[in-house]
């Protein structure tokens, strides 16, 4: 049997894998090409699922994509209404960035939507109605009615989202869980004010929604286009900007992403975790209720009125986004304009089968399976491309000198 | 029944956890695996119970090679392994437990399996109710059924895993009585994997020692406790000659702290430290080291007792409270405590660097990297992944992060895993930071590092301690009686 080794030598190791030395910047693009590639077979294989869908329908692919085209940038109108569509999904992602790079899956972001729907029109109701004891206030003017509006939307899906935080680093209940929940509380909360006699649905009326906000309560539409509105666009740039000085140049960013690699390293490191959690939480939940301030206040989704369903699912969507765009801030206004082009476009494929001869009924949601199947696909991808061709960064590589002593 | 391991290698990624161990079991006898945390032991075991497979080397039962290729086959085989944490489903029932892995129809035979059951346990003189949830039951009374459920399958090896961990002494009695009732009297091979000596030199017959992934010994029991000691730990060098260092005024003062954690308490300890000292902390692993330093850190919050810096109550501060006040702790898991996987260099630099400004400095941050990492000899560039440094480089990039002046600098095992050279330039820049009035607390498993630079020495033994104040003329006998446990009862 072995001796006792008295000290701690180690036999020498195998000669290292000889590995020429290459320049740095070959290395470089040798891992960039399969980061590059990687995304384009996952959209292929989603894309091909579609085709291979819409064949077995008897619809033609080639006219799908026409549609498709029609729908959203054919003509100024549809664009227009495309950017309307856009710009509630592009600020709900740019928060999701957030809290995705904090490692805090805030699943529970179609709440914060639909709490800041809620808010905007409680702001609608108080400031821009006038009942009550509010009619003796001075009526104001449209800027600051929606200036309320717009602080009401955010501290609304702040706060739903704070609720979320707050279970989560006080209450140990996982943000996943307690997204989820908050979510089912809020629509049901949203319903009982719009439907049956509800305290917000106008009396008499039997539609589940609020009677249309009074003009001073509404985003003003820009020039000939009835649906488009500016303020969202501005906001929204805002927002983005913001984003990308928070991801990219503030030391805070880099926290959120210290946190969302190792959280127990980060807080050894010094990084106030908690209060991280919480102010990231706030932040997505702000620009979530910004987005459903857009849906419910501007002229396009739901002309000003607060409806059963005032988000329209675009909080999951977003989800979908910021997966795809790898949670880069800069990647992020891309997919979801890709996404916005997808989803409103789906609808035109729905009624263009619809008159096309023969009819063919194809249901608008074939688009969201296009969706969810280029994030799998695209995941997938990069799952199976990290198992059998790591990149050099993933790897637990031996340093170069070493390598280079050895040799 | 014979069982004999030959050659077993088995490496994770860079760390080579077994090298080329060879050892033999014989029928009736019981054996000890011993070796600290991270000796390579608990892997060993895994590869014989079929729960690992070897990267080289084999396994021979009665001089026939076997290859397992799962923990059940492994128990086909005769050798089955009891894990620390005790493989059951709370929510099932005694019986229901015992029939889960038993082979059988999809209809299991409940009335002969609960048959089975009550004569194993009344043999054994263990009191388990077949109708009981285990969720209610003890952690011993868990381990009993595991042991009785092995048992039913025939298992002729049994590996236990650190079985004395959260049982009571009653039942570790009964358990020790089992043990040697089945070895003696059934002829059965008991193998105790342990870090424990007391356990070991009451029930063993035998003990092999493994020490950083390698065989390094073997002994019959009895023998005396300082050998077991040595060979786990290594020699104890002669002490080199130091300088005579000069100590400041008391930095951090810690009086009458007790302090208990899921796993033991840590009753009253006392220790003032001065500027420029250092304090080694040595003990069997899972004595109270950890959760001592831990409570300095200001990451667990004794019981009771004061811990002040300068003037300064920190006893029920927050981490980032203590960390303020001067006192740096960099814990042992590398790359899960304390290090940021998939950052680079120069990020986890912008990250710790203190400033006012909410935005990081790049250009600042590159410099500085740059810097300091030719400072403290790191291989590796600014924006070199951490996770793609070796070892040693990581261990010298984390001294590197921390703040300059610090008061305390608590370390756990801050040379481990690393080569000779390695460590001795990790001791150079403690010195250094010594020499400059910083006192250092430091954990280690390797004797001759706590004996070579220490001060004065806090033994650790289930939770109490013993203060060695001249560490010149401490010997092998001496600190394996106090690590081992007979002076501090």
């Amino acid at each position: 049997m072995t001796s006792i080794p008295e000290e701690r030598t180690y036999p020498p190791r195998p000669p290292a894998m000889v590995r020429p030395s290459r320049s740095l910047l070959w290395r470089w693009v040798v891992d960039l090409i399969p980061t590059l590639i990687t995304p384009f077979i996952g959209i292929a294989a989603a894309l091909g699922l579609v085709v291979l869908i819409l064949e077995w329908q008897g619809a033609d692919p080639r006219l799908a994509w026409q549609f498709l085209y029609d729908g959203t940038l054919a003509t100024a109108a549809e664009r227009a209404d495309l950017m309307s569509y856009w710009m509630p999904l592009a600020i709900t992602a740019f928060g999701l960035v957030l809290t995705y790079n904090a490692g805090l899956w805030n699943i529970g972001v179609e709440g914060q939507i639909i709490a800041g729907a809620i808010g905007a029109t409680w702001a609608a109701r108080l400031f821009a109605e006038g009942e009550g004891w509010r009619a003796q206030i001075t009526p104001l003017g449209h800027g600051w009615v929606l200036l309320l509006c717009f602080v009401f939307a955010a501290g609304a899906g702040g706060l739903w989202a704070l609720l979320v935080a707050l279970l989560k680093t006080r209450g140990g209940v996982n943000e996943i869980f307690g997204g989820v929940a908050l979510n089912f509380i809020i629509q049901t909360f949203n319903m009982y004010l719009v439907s049956n006699g509800g305290p917000w649905q106008p009396v008499g009326s039997r539609a589940t929604e609020t009677a249309a906000f009074p003009e001073v309560a509404r985003l003003s539409s820009y020039g000939g286009f009835r649906h488009l509105s500016l303020t969202p666009i501005y906001i929204t740039t805002a927002a983005f900007i913001l984003l990308v000085l928070i991801m990219y140049v503030s030391r805070w960013g880099l926290q959120l992403r210290a946190m969302g690699k190792n959280l127990r390293s980060a807080f050894l490191l010094g990084v106030h975790t908690e209060r991280n959690v919480l102010m990231a939480m706030m932040l997505c939940g702000m620009m979530a209720g910004l987005a459903g301030s857009f849906r419910v206040l501007g002229p396009y989704v739901t002309r000003a009125k607060l409806t059963a369903n005032p988000s329209g699912g675009i909080g999951f969507l977003a989800i979908l986004v910021v997966l795809l765009a790898a949670m880069s801030a800069l990647l992020t206004p891309f997919v979801s304009f890709a996404f916005a082009m997808l989803s409103k476009g789906g609808q035109k494929i729905e009624s263009g089968f619809q008159w096309s001869d023969p009819p063919i009924n194809l249901d608008r949601s074939l688009v969201r399976v296009l969706q969810s199947g280029i994030v799998l696909m695209v995941v997938l991808a990069f799952g199976v491309r990290n198992r059998y061709f790591p990149p050099r960064s993933a790897q637990a590589a031996v340093d170069e000198d070493e390598e280079v002593a050895r040799t | 029944m014979h069982v004999e391991l030959r050659n077993i290698s088995k490496t994770f990624g860079r760390v080579r956890a077994n090298e080329d161990i060879s050892l033999s079991f014989s029928a009736g006898r019981i054996y000890a695996i011993l070796g600290e945390n991270g000796a390579g032991k608990s892997t060993l075991m895994k590869i014989m119970s079929g729960y690992q497979s070897p990267d080289s080397g084999t396994i021979l039962i009665d001089g026939q090679p076997v290859t397992f290729k799962s923990p059940t086959d492994a128990i086909a085989h005769g050798i089955g392994m009891l894990y620390q944490d005790p493989l059951d489903f709370p929510p099932f029932t005694v019986l229901e437990n015992f029939i889960a892995g038993r082979p059988g129809g999809f209809f299991p035979d409940t009335a002969a399996a609960r048959q089975t059951l009550i004569s194993l346990a009344e043999r054994f003189g263990f009191h388990l109710d077949p109708d009981r949830y285990v969720d209610m039951l003890t952690i011993g009374e868990r381990q009993q059924l595991e042991i009785l459920r092995l048992l039913s399958l025939n298992v002729r090896v049994l590996i236990l895993d650190e079985p004395t961990t959260g049982i009571s002494a009653e039942q570790k009695s009964a358990l020790f009585n089992v043990l040697k009732s089945l070895a003696r009297d059934e002829g059965m091979t008991i193998i105790l994997v342990s870090h424990k000596l007391e356990d070991v030199l009451e029930l063993c017959d035998e003990a092999y020692v493994l020490r950083r992934g390698r065989y390094v010994g073997h002994k019959t029991i009895p023998c005396p406790i300082g050998d077991l000691v040595e060979l786990m730990f290594g020699k104890i060098v002669a002490r080199q000659e130091r300088p005579p260092a000069t100590f400041g005024e008391p930095v951090m003062i810690i009086d009458d702290v007790c302090l208990s954690s899921h796993r033991l308490s840590v009753h009253n300890v006392s220790l003032t430290i001065r500027a420029g000292e250092v304090i080694g902390l040595a003990g069997l692993d899972g004595s109270g080291q950890a959760e001592f330093i831990r409570s300095c850190a200001g990451l667990l919050t004794p019981e009771r007792g004061t811990i002040r810096l300068n003037h300064l109550d920190l006893t029920r501060a927050s981490y980032h409270r203590v960390a303020e006040a001067g006192v740096a702790f960099l814990p042992a898991g590398r790359l899960e405590e304390g290090l940021i996987r998939g950052m680079t260099l120069m990020e986890h630099f912008a990250l710790t660097q203190p400033g006012k400004a909410p935005w990081v400095n790049w250009m600042r941050a590159w410099q500085t990297t740059a810097e300091r990492i030719q400072t403290f000899n790191v291989k590796g560039r600014p924006n070199s992944p951490i996770q793609t440094l070796s070892g040693g480089n990581q261990q010298r990039f984390a001294l590197a992060l921390l703040p300059e002046n610090l008061k305390v600098l608590l370390l756990e095992h801050p040379t481990r895993g690393l080569d000779v050279e390695s460590a001795l330039y990790i001791w150079e820049q403690l010195l250094q930071r010594r020499a400059s009035g910083t006192a250092i607390v430091f954990i280690s498993a390797e004797l001759d590092e706590i004996v070579a630079y220490s001060d004065r020495i806090l033994v650790f033994f289930g939770g109490h301690v013993t203060l060695v104040d001249d560490p010149a003329d401490m010997n092998t006998t001496r600190l394996g009686e106090l690590i081992g446990g007979k002076l501090a009862r």
